[in-house]
């Protein structure tokens, strides 16, 4: 992509074409950073949710002036002549194309999968602040009423772990999104977008992926510039770095007792709460899993005993 | 979604032994020595959910820079290359 603006970039300045991006990020802070570093600032949209029903990234599209796709995957060394340059008419389809969306209202209880899934996209992309429980409700909905919808067990996945990034987290919020990936992709085994978001937080592989690699070099080339970074929302880290690599040994030595004469801390009135997930959840003998440990004061009890309202922040 | 006693027997296990992180390196499962994974779908150009000739999904997504409503008809009447594309 970047090789794209810089071949291109005389052709933009003239105003030959728009170069527009689509994002498939859990992350979307993360792209924003990546812009920042390679200079690029023509308009990303985001689809966290992957409404664009893509299975693969990177993709590149030629949209002429209508909105008919007329190259993917083009060569941007002939990009001119083969679609620059070329006078395209407006088609019927393209005359018949809808407005664009209206506003979804709530479903009915009767309301069929579809409709549960539609307002399940509408909510996540313009609902209000801490409104993602209900795009959470809307997706299960959609799932009672048809369990065997990968996408929707995706998207589902998605506001989990969105939910969790926020502050109004769930305790088992990243085990659902988890599992629910999970579920998408024994539906879809061939779904690549789907398999990379389960391995950004799962065990290193054979061959690691540099998921985010780039986000230290980056950081350091705009800071050199004499710029602030834009900040992420959410780190990466685990297995969304390739290196350095790591290694862990194992072994069958039994551990002494752990907890000689009481003189381990406890925590008896559960003022810490921990939250643990291996990521698959599903652990076979002689396999790899990725374990998440989360440390989180609870504010909900006391050591007296009173109550307070729980108060969750991002991790 | 996996099986409720698989996850709670996992959890107990990670709960139990976290006191010292160190015994995570005791787990009775190798935390090295993974799967291999192809790195880019070999079959991309069949799997793909755009057509040429067809218009473009009409589809309003948040903006990155400023999380207003945008779409690529915003850009009828200019040719616009478009990348999907993930930052990773």
């Amino acid at each position: 992509m970047p090789g794209w603006h810089d071949a291109t970039r005389r052709l933009q300045d003239e105003g030959q074409f728009q170069m527009v991006g689509i994002i498939q990020e859990q992350h979307p802070g993360r792209a924003r950073l990546f812009m920042q570093w390679k200079g690029m600032s023509w308009p990303i949209l985001v689809d966290s949710l992957n409404l664009l029903n893509t299975s693969v990234v990177p993709q590149t599209l030629a949209i002429d002036e209508h909105g008919i796709v007329r190259l993917i995957n083009p060569d941007k060394d002939r990009i001119e002549d083969e679609f620059l340059s070329q006078r395209y008419e407006a088609t019927p389809a393209a005359e018949a194309m809808p407005p664009g969306e209206a506003t979804i209202p709530r479903p009915t209880v009767r309301a069929s999968t579809g409709e549960w899934r539609a307002y399940g996209h509408y909510l996540f992309r313009w609902g209000p602040p801490g409104g993602l429980t209900d795009v959470i409700a809307s997706y299960d909905h959609a799932l009672a009423l048809d369990p065997d919808d990968g996408p929707t067990h995706f998207r589902l996945g998605v506001a989990h772990r969105a939910r969790y990034d926020s502050d109004d987290r769930q305790p088992d919020d990243f085990r659902q999104a988890v599992e629910h990936w999970e579920a998408a992709l024994d539906i879809d085994p061939n779904n690549y977008i789907w398999r990379r978001r389960i391995q950004q937080y799962g065990p290193c592989l054979n061959k690691p992926y540099p998921f985010y690699d780039w986000v230290p070099t980056a950081r350091a080339e705009i800071a050199a510039r004499g710029a602030a970074p834009l900040p992420l929302g959410v780190e990466p880290g685990g297995a969304e770095f390739a290196e350095p690599a790591q290694t862990f040994v194992t072994g069958d030595e039994t551990r002494p007792e752990p907890h000689p004469g009481n003189r381990i801390y406890q925590d008896p009135a559960e003022l810490i709460l921990v939250e643990a997930l291996t990521v698959p959840t599903r652990i076979v003998a002689g396999s790899s899993t990725r374990a998440h440990l989360t440390f989180r004061p609870n504010l909900q009890r006391t050591p007296t005993g009173t109550t307070k309202p729980r108060t969750w922040s991002s991790g | 979604m996996g099986t409720e006693r698989d996850t709670m027997r996992t959890m107990k296990a990670l709960a139990s032994g976290f006191r010292h992180l160190a015994l995570i390196a005791l787990l009775p499962v190798a935390l090295v020595a993974c799967e291999g994974q192809p790195s880019t779908p070999r079959d991309a150009s069949r799997r793909s959910p755009f057509q040429v000739g067809h218009p473009f999904p009409d589809l309003t997504l948040p903006a990155l820079q400023d999380g207003r409503p945008a779409s690529i008809r915003d850009y009828r009447g200019q040719k616009v290359i478009l990348h999907v594309f993930a930052a990773w």
